[in-house]
């Protein structure tokens, strides 16, 4: 290694360096184990954790898109009680940051999984709210298109827990800005963008000559969805003070550069790990030669200490 | 879903490596369908039965996952059916092309107990992984494989090589017995069950479910390997789920739990 410092701090998470792999692409840890070693990275998000074990959808739940993919895996996962008593164990032994990805019907259902987290503590080094969630409440809408109901919803969990709370954002709100001001405001740490964006996969269906299709719908990851997380990214950096983890479409260290300058303190990296199970486990090594390069001594050099990182120019 | 019972008997599975693999030749055998020779040692060593590898195609965002049909010292087999965007880009592999390969992948077929008498019946492109069986344990194996056409019979080539007593059958009766695998299975199991302890499939799920049936009611031991669009191949995604019969385990995965699975534990 070269020596680079590639450690930074992403709302009270202490990362070893900022490559991070994303909710529901790195399963609980363990799996991956002999393709990419857990403790290159800087941590790893968790498979999407309710309450209550969840079956996930019917299939078919995957398509290939232009860019990356298309998924309704439908929060398949064993339940709170089961990732404490089997998944939680084995995390303790990883040499990197755990984050607890969490998702709920109700704004109590974060509350409570805050809650229970909160009161394992280590290693769980933070929760991220997922909150492309259809709120049971309010008729399916998703929790984090409406700021005011983003706010009960981050003030909720934040009452319950000391642990680091990142919000992770979808891209297709109205506004992402004011959606994040408003998850700061409700005491979060830190804001992940983005979440997939909602996309469909279509076969046409001939019957005779009938034309009908045959759709899956489901949230697009993947290269096709890095410009808009860029975007996202970049409009929070300006008027968000929380440091900022960007995710969407990572596939390079160039990439990773890419989200650093407009303003990220930290990546995560999803699709691209399907391709290419070892990019995760090589981005931090080649960050550090890119780095040493150009002559930092760390990657806070490069972001400049002032600020999380991102000139605009 | 944490599962109960191991679905699997103790298998020498090893962990999945990547390996950067060098194509060796190309051969034809039949209408778009080819068989991609590649020297992999790390994979061709490890491979069992029933295993499949997950190959990286040029630009494309998912790799594709295919079984491995032969495996001989660093020489590894995989026979495909010209199909869409990834198997097109294959067929202009030249020798000494990349092939960037994770595997292998997945939990293949039980090996034979001793004595013990297995049926392989493979439609089409199914037959890929039957072969590989056949090949490795030749002295329990007899072959029931279906295509559509005579033309298409090569793809059953390392099957035949292996000295497997294989019957043939075309739907258009242009090669061995006309009709589908399913009728000679029927028969076999009609004379005389009991000849037959186990019953390995690979093929579309329609003939799948045909012979999972034919296997419950003579009640004879059923293995299938299914397929499913796949991300990641190693059971982090959750992408290739198949239902099941099982309650505390409503979904499996067909890249981790599977591919091959006991016929009874798929909900057709
Ligand atoms: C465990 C396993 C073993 C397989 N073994 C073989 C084999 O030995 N020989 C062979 O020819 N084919 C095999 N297949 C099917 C093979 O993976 C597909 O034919 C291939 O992915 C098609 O790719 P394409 O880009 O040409 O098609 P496209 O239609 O362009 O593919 C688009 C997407 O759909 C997926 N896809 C399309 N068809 C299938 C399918 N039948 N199963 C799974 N994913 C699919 C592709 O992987 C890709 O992600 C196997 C599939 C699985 C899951
Ligand atoms: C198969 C799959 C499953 C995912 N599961 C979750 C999840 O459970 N919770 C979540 O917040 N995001 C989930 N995501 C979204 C990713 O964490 C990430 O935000 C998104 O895929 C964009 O990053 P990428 O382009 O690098 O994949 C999932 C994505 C994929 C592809
Ligand atoms: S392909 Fe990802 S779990 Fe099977």
């Amino acid at each position: 290694m070269t020596g680079v410092d590639l450690s930074v701090d992403v709302g009270g998470v202490r990362l070893k360096n900022p490559v991070l792999a994303a909710s529901g692409t790195f399963g609980y840890g363990l799996e991956l184990a002999p393709l990419v070693d857990p403790a290159l990275l800087g941590g790893f998000v968790t498979k999407g954790l309710t309450l209550a074990a969840r079956a996930g959808n019917a299939p078919r739940r995957i398509a290939e898109a232009p860019g990356g993919m298309i998924n309704r895996i439908g929060l398949q996962n064993v339940g709170l009680e089961v990732f404490l008593q089997e998944k939680l164990p084995e995390l303790a032994r990883l040499d990197t940051a755990v984050i607890v990805n969490v998702s709920g019907d109700t704004a109590p259902d974060y509350a409570a999984l805050a809650g229970r987290l909160d009161a394992v503590g280590a290693p769980i080094a933070g929760i991220e709210l997922n909150v492309s969630c259809p709120n049971v409440a309010r008729g399916g809408r998703e929790f984090g298109t409406d700021p005011e109901v983003l706010f009960e919803l981050v003030a909720a969990a934040r009452s319950r827990t000391r642990l680091p709370l990142w919000v992770k954002l979808s891209p297709a709100v109205t506004d992402i800005v004011e959606l994040a001001a408003a998850a700061e405001s409700a005491g979060a740490d830190a804001i992940v963008a983005v979440n997939t964006a909602p996309a469909a996969f279509v076969e046409p269906v001939w019957e005779g000559s009938r034309l009908s299709a045959r759709i899956l719908r489901g949230g697009l990851s993947g290269q096709g969805l890095k410009p808009i997380a860029l975007r996202a990214v970049a409009d929070l950096r300006r008027t968000v003070r929380l440091p900022i983890v960007g995710v969407g479409g990572i596939g390079s260290v160039s990439d990773v550069f890419e989200f650093l300058a407009i303003g990220a303190s930290a990546v995560q990296i999803g699709t691209a790990s399907f391709a290419d199970p070892q990019l995760l486990g090589r981005l931090p090594g080649e960050l550090a030669a890119a780095l040493a390069e150009r002559g930092c001594a760390s990657l806070a050099e490069a972001l400049g200490r002032d600020r999380v990182g991102g000139r605009e120019r | 879903m944490s599962r109960r019972a191991p679905l699997h008997p103790p298998f020498e599975a090893e962990a999945p490596g990547m390996e950067h693999a060098v194509l060796l030749g190309q051969r034809a055998v039949g209408p778009d369908l080819a068989v991609a020779e590649i020297a992999a040692p790390r994979t061709a060593s490890r491979a069992q039965p029933g295993q499949f590898v997950h190959l990286r195609i040029e630009e494309l965002p998912l790799r594709r996952p295919f079984s491995v049909y032969h495996a001989a010292g660093e020489r590894l087999e995989i026979l495909y059916r010209v199909k869409g965007r990834g198997t097109t880009r294959m067929t202009r592999w030249v020798p000494g092309t990349d092939v960037d390969l994770v595997g292998p992948l997945g939990h293949g077929f039980a090996p034979p107990a001793p004595g013990e008498r297995v049926v392989l019946v493979g439609g089409g492109i199914g037959v890929a992984p039957l072969a590989f069986y056949g090949a490795r344990y030749p002295e329990h194996c007899a072959a029931i494989v279906g295509f559509g056409t005579a033309a298409e019979v090569g793809a059953s080539d390392r099957l035949l090589q292996a000295g497997v007593a294989t019957l043939v059958t075309t739907e258009d009766g242009s090669a061995g017995q006309a009709g589908l695998v399913t009728a000679p299975l029927a028969a076999q199991l009609a004379a005389d069950p009991a000849r037959i302890d186990r019953i390995l499939a690979c093929g579309p799920e329609p003939m799948l479910a045909a012979v999972a049936r034919l296997a419950e009611q003579h009640g004879v031991a059923c293995e299938v390997a299914l397929e499913r669009e796949m991300a990641c191949g190693t059971g982090v995604c959750l992408g290739c789920v198949v239902p099941t019969t099982d309650p505390g385990q409503p979904y499996l995965r067909v890249c981790a739990d599977g591919p091959v699975v006991p016929a009874g534990l798929v909900r057709w």
